[in-house]
């Protein structure tokens, strides 16, 4: 997707006296976009106002090419997704959940058992909303959302309240639902599966520290992936330190580096390194 | 398992903001009714028209050789006449007066005063002051500071009591309000058997033995509608003593009241406003007078050691001990009418007996809600009541004499006094110490001022009975005369069916139930169970009184008109059918002020009977009046005036009505959105379904509510009542408070709190529809109409379900009419609500689902608001001139108080946010 699908400008929200964003200015391309940085740091909030949903007391937003804050009653923007509350109908069954909220939402009932499946809900369905867990209410939420047609998808903490079998699931479907539209997410949680990252952004106290643009990860000049070396821990050492990694991590027999884009693209094209994820320590506020 | 709602800062802020609103909510629903109370007394004592200040003027007027003389000077206006009194009533007082007047440098002390009496604010009766001029026991109590135009005195002493810091403080601003010359001077008077301590100290009671013994403490109270009363009970034991007492009042006068003024008397005061006293052990009476602006009744007193006491008001009569000091008292009442020539002398105004002896003492306010009324006999149980206006037999029996001896005094009622003679005599009847403290209706008022001639000959009947225990089934209100030449019979019938509530509150209750349970919500099906359960418990405890039929029988003889004027509570669908028939009656009438239409029937010279009807609005009290003209000729007259009973007609029939409207609206609400989401799925039928949970949880609100309010209007008519009371008073009675009203309180917490949480619920809900891709506009439409539902349905289920309760015969003849203008009307201020709330916070783009929390803590809050602006509005003298006739004058008092609730709700949703 050419040109970017969501731009704020300087927007301000306040929560009474309490700032939430303050002054974040941010251009998401399409792909994964992660929203990153600790509790309270403002990502749920970014993520409202993307929505729709919170006004901000300042600042310009576009969503999809509509500015929805224009006027006095909010535009909507072509969202859908998961954020904030976990509310649900709790008289009706998961299944019935599913077929009512696709039927609102227009989704396909078909990719919904699919992703129920794959989230491992399939034994669910008959129990009442009410009576899931927060794990199971979790993958519900993430079913309906992840089955919503939308131009863009926003999910907040997807992977919270999940089993690390689901984290990894949940990750492999984003990964996939964003190589067919933007996806957003909002996280403090960075799975190794969680391949396609085009951009995150660093929030701390409602600022941007900063923004990767992962749009093109061999342009990356940080050191923001650690690669898996597929040699022996003392080759690798010598692999990396020629690479030109700013790290090498050994554990368990097994050699990490963390490098910059073109190191990591020579390491793939070298054959070196049989995979690569982010390095959340890299992507965190004190890093940023 | 269960869920773990996660929570994240907004999510703190959003906990906190709901526990806020809900103890807001129920601050505000405490408290509200409180601050009205306080405006409408406010609004009561400055009423348009009506003077700011009364004067009050009194005086002894000498009239034989006694010590008791006073000379009395009026000398017209109300602001800056001085009045010239001269008072000895007692020496004791005089003696105080001057032992005070040295304490605090007064010199050249001069018997002058003007007493007024500023507006009244809230008092606060431990900062108070008395201003004490000349040798006269004027004394006045000075509410506020602001007495420079309202105080005119010379060499007064000044005593205010209270804390000795704000007694200083008041005194001293009084001092420099009025440019009064003078010093402040801390003192503490102790004066035989009393003490009087001084400016920076508390003036307790004080006595005065002597001729005239007065014994009083806190003298003056301002009762809940702004009125003086006595300071119950604090005032009773010197009755019960023989020593005496005070009270101070002022009270404007409503237009009905003027209206009686006025046919009466032909010219009719703006209020009036008295001091009123007695002395039991030698019958004195201090006086008081009336006036307003304008010509007024004017009229004084005197006390004679034979004429044991009078007590004048326009139309208050007392009677004299014996036949001759009746006379005598009589051509003295009327010689002073013609000296000030203000009003007419009435026979009706002055009854006397030819054996009575001291009788009775009443006050009579004029205003159909208000009566008080003590009942002294005499020691032949001579019947001795004449110009007595019952007009609501709702406080109690003051005190009932026989023979001078006290038999019951107030403070010691118990469920019944009965106090007989034989053949005629007095029987009152109090039912109960709730009686004072929770109000009573009295079916009817009761007036006659021909009851008997000279043989003194009366019957008189008040039977009166109490919400609490047995319904009330049987009122009775009868007077007979034995060789009468009229007779007035009055029968009221009230009764409560508790079977019938009861059975009610359970369809109320399957209705709500069983709907939610087809939607499948079995637990808020049981816990809706249970609190409409408990809102029938409340229904019962606080039920409305049922007024029953009524009947009044009048007859007189000769040309005489029989006129004619009771009171009626009534309710939508009553009516009152008239049957008046008679030898050669020609013409027969009834009007009912605030019904609908009037009646009337003549015929001539032949005997014959008419009938007519005449139907009545919403429930309020009415004022009947009838009359009935017959030629010189005719011998008998008679009337009778009946209205719907309904106690006779209980039925099961009437159990029906609400719980089915209430099932079939439920039911309904399901059932759509069954089908909606049956036929094509969507966000409607889930909202229809969603929205029924809160529409009767509303519902369930309202009709507490209502009851609640219900239930209130009798208190207001004098009993004890929580809106109607001072905060002073509140605070002092709280003790008192009915279980009922904190059961009623707790539910209030419960209902809020479940609401609350309800839209907390559903606003979570609609974020997650949103974010499905339902589209704003929907959700938006949605809430609009939640609201509606949410107000218009409880509000029409309540008013169907008390309307039915009752009279269920009024309720199946007029179901349909009654539901439709509930709902309609309903619907109507739902959409003042719902509409100004949506527009308002569209306007300001501010509509947040925070709002729609708080929404039904608005509905309970403006709706009750609204019900009280209404009583307090519906309680002014001066009825409000409502400009827009065809809309219900309920909806203004909605429309202002939502004025003042949606933008504190708007304040509210915009400080919490402005989410969706």
């Amino acid at each position: 997707m050419s040109g970017p699908v969501v731009e704020l400008e300087d927007v301000w929200v306040r929560y009474g006296p309490t700032v939430a964003l303050a002054g974040v200015t941010l251009r998401i391309g399409g792909g994964l976009t992660l929203l990153l940085g600790a509790n309270g740091s403002g990502k749920t909030t970014l993520l409202k106002v993307v929505a729709g949903l919170r006004r901000p007391s300042r600042g310009r937003v576009v969503v999809g090419g509509v500015e929805v804050y224009r006027g006095l009653a909010p535009r909507r923007p072509p969202v859908t997704g998961l954020i904030g509350d976990e509310e649900l109908p709790y008289w009706m069954s998961a299944r019935e959940y599913i077929e009512y909220a696709s039927s609102i939402a227009g989704a396909s009932l078909e990719r919904a058992w699919e992703l129920a499946e794959k989230l491992g809900l399939s034994g669910f369905l008959e129990r009442r909303t009410w009576a899931l867990s927060s794990g199971t209410a979790k993958k519900l939420l993430l079913c309906i959302a992840l089955s919503t047609p939308s131009r863009i998808l926003l999910v907040d903490e997807p992977f919270a309240n999940l089993d690390p079998a689901t984290v990894s699931t949940v990750a492999s479907l984003l990964a996939e639902e964003s190589r067919r539209r933007p996806v957003i997410a909002a996280t403090h949680i960075l799975p190794p599966q969680l391949g396609g990252v085009r951009g995150a952004a660093i929030l701390a106290a409602g600022r941007l520290l900063r923004y990767y643009d992962l749009s093109d990860p061999w342009m990356v000049e940080e050191p923001l992936y650690k690669a898996r070396l597929s040699l022996e821990p003392a080759k690798a050492i010598e692999a990396a330190e020629k690479l030109g990694a700013s790290e090498v991590i050994v554990r368990g027999g097994e050699a990490y580096a963390i490098m910059n884009g073109a190191a990591l693209k020579a390491c793939l094209e070298e054959g070196l390194c049989s995979g690569y994820t982010l390095d959340p320590s890299r992507l965190s506020p004190q890093a940023a | 398992m269960k869920r773990v709602v996660k929570i994240k800062l907004h999510r703190g802020m959003n906990t906190n903001f709901k526990f806020i609103l809900f103890f807001l909510s129920i601050i505000l629903l405490l408290f509200q009714s409180t601050l009205l109370a306080s405006a409408s007394t406010s609004a009561q004592i400055r009423p348009q028209g009506f003077p700011k200040a009364l004067e009050l003027v009194y005086a002894y007027t000498p009239i034989e050789s006694h010590s008791h003389e006073g000379v009395y000077s009026h000398l017209g206006s109300f602001i800056n006449n001085i009045e010239t009194i001269s008072n000895t009533y007692s020496s004791d007082l005089r003696a105080l007066g001057g032992l005070v007047a040295g304490k605090l440098g007064l010199r050249d002390y001069e018997p002058r005063l003007i007493v007024r009496v500023s507006p009244l604010e809230a008092p606060l009766y431990n900062e108070s002051c008395y201003i004490y001029a000349g040798n006269i026991n004027a004394i006045v109590e000075v509410w506020n500071t602001n007495l420079r135009e309202s105080l005119v005195f010379r060499n007064a002493m000044l005593a205010c009591y209270g804390p000795p810091s704000a007694a200083r403080r008041l005194a001293s601003n009084i001092l420099a309000s009025i440019g009064a010359r003078g010093s402040l001077k801390g003192f503490n008077v102790t004066y035989k058997r009393g003490h009087f301590e001084g400016v920076a100290a508390y003036i307790g009671r004080f006595n005065v033995s002597a001729s005239g013994r007065v014994d009083w403490e806190r003298w003056a109270v301002l009762d809940s509608e702004g009125r003086y009363e006595w300071d119950f009970p604090y005032l009773l034991p010197p009755l019960v003593n023989g020593t005496g007492y005070m009270y101070l009042y002022e009270k404007p006068m409503d237009q009905e009241a003027k209206l009686f003024y006025e046919k009466r008397y032909g010219v009719a005061p703006d209020g009036y406003a008295g001091l009123y006293g007695i002395n039991t052990s030698v019958g004195t009476r201090l006086n008081y007078t009336v006036r307003g602006l304008g010509r007024v009744p004017y009229f004084d007193t005197t006390c004679t050691p034979a004429v044991r006491g009078l007590t004048m008001s326009a139309y208050t009569v007392l009677v004299a001990s014996s036949p001759s000091d009746a006379l005598r008292l009589a051509k003295l009442v009327r010689s002073r009418f013609s000296r000030y020539d203000t009003a007419k002398v009435n026979d009706s105004v002055v009854w006397i007996t030819n054996k009575a002896y001291l009788s009775l003492i009443h006050y009579l306010s004029g205003h159909p809600r208000y009566w008080r009324v003590g009942v002294i006999n005499g020691t032949t149980y001579n019947l001795s009541i004449a110009g007595v206006r019952i007009l609501k037999m709702v406080g109690g029996v003051i005190a009932v004499r026989v023979d001078g001896r006290l038999l019951v005094p107030a403070y010691e009622l118990r469920d019944t006094i009965y106090v007989y003679s034989k053949s005629r005599g007095v029987l009152l009847e109090a039912s109960s110490p709730l009686f004072l403290n929770r109000g009573l209706s009295v079916v009817a008022g009761l007036a006659w001022e021909r009851l008997a001639n000279s043989t003194g000959a009366g019957h008189v009947w008040l039977s009166v009975g109490s919400l609490t225990g047995t319904p009330l089934s049987a009122r009775l209100v009868e007077a007979r005369g034995l060789g009468a030449p009229s007779l007035l019979a009055l029968e009221a019938r009230a009764g409560l069916s508790w079977p019938r509530a009861l059975g009610a509150a359970a369809l109320l209750a399957l209705a709500v139930a069983a709907p939610l349970y087809a939607t499948r919500r079995p637990l808020a099906a049981l816990g809706l169970l249970a609190l409409a359960l408990g809102a029938g418990v409340v229904v019962v405890y606080h039920s409305v009184i049922v007024p029953g039929g009524f009947r009044v029988v009048a007859s007189g003889e000769g040309g005489a008109p029989i006129a004619q004027e009771f009171y009626v509570y009534g309710w939508r669908g009553d009516s009152i059918e008239l049957t008046a028939s008679g030898e050669c009656f020609y013409n027969a009438s009834v009007n009912v002020t605030g019904g609908r239409g009037s009646w009337g029937a003549s015929a001539s010279n032949v005997a014959g009977s008419s009938s007519g009807r005449v139907g009545l609005g919403d429930p309020r009290i009415y004022n009947v009046t009838i009359e009935l003209r017959g030629g010189r000729a005719c011998r008998v007259l008679s009337l009778l005036v009946s209205g719907r009973g309904s106690s006779s007609r209980d039925s099961l029939r009437g159990l029906v009505a609400p719980g089915l409207a209430l099932a079939l609206a439920g039911a309904a609400l399901a059932a759509l959105g069954f089908w909606v989401r049956g036929r094509r799925g969507g966000l409607w039928a889930w909202h229809l379904e969603a929205s029924y949970l809160y529409a009767v949880s509303a519902a369930i609100a309202w009709v507490l509510l209502y009851t609640y309010s219900m239930a209130q209007r009798p208190c207001k008519l004098g009993g004890f009542c929580i809106s109607n009371i001072s905060p002073r008073a509140l605070l002092l009675t709280v003790s008192e408070l009915p279980l009922q009203a904190y059961v009623i309180l707790a539910l209030y917490a419960v209902i809020v709190a479940a609401i609350l949480y309800g839209y907390h619920h559903e606003s979570g809900l609609d974020r997650r529809l949103y974010l499905l891709g339902a589209g704003r506009t929907g959700l938006q439409a949605y809430k609009l109409a939640s609201l509606v539902a949410l107000v218009a349905l409880p509000y029409a289920s309540a008013r169907i379900l008390l309307g039915v309760l009752v009279d269920p015969s009024v309720a199946l003849e007029t179901l349909y009419p009654l539901v439709a203008g509930s709902l309609a009307s309903g619907v109507i201020v739902a959409l003042v609500y719902g509409g100004a709330t949506a527009l308002l916070g569209i306007a300001l783009g501010r509509l947040s689902y925070t709002l729609l929390v708080a929404a039904p803590a608005a509905v309970v809050a403006v709706s009750t608001m609204g019900i009280r602006a209404q009583l307090a509005f519906e309680s002014l003298p001066l009825k409000l001139a409502v400009p827009f006739t065809p809309i219900p004058r309920l909806l203004w008092y909605h429309i202002a108080a939502a004025l003042v609730v949606v933008p504190l709700l708007l304040l509210a949703g915009s400080w919490r946010g402005r989410e969706l």
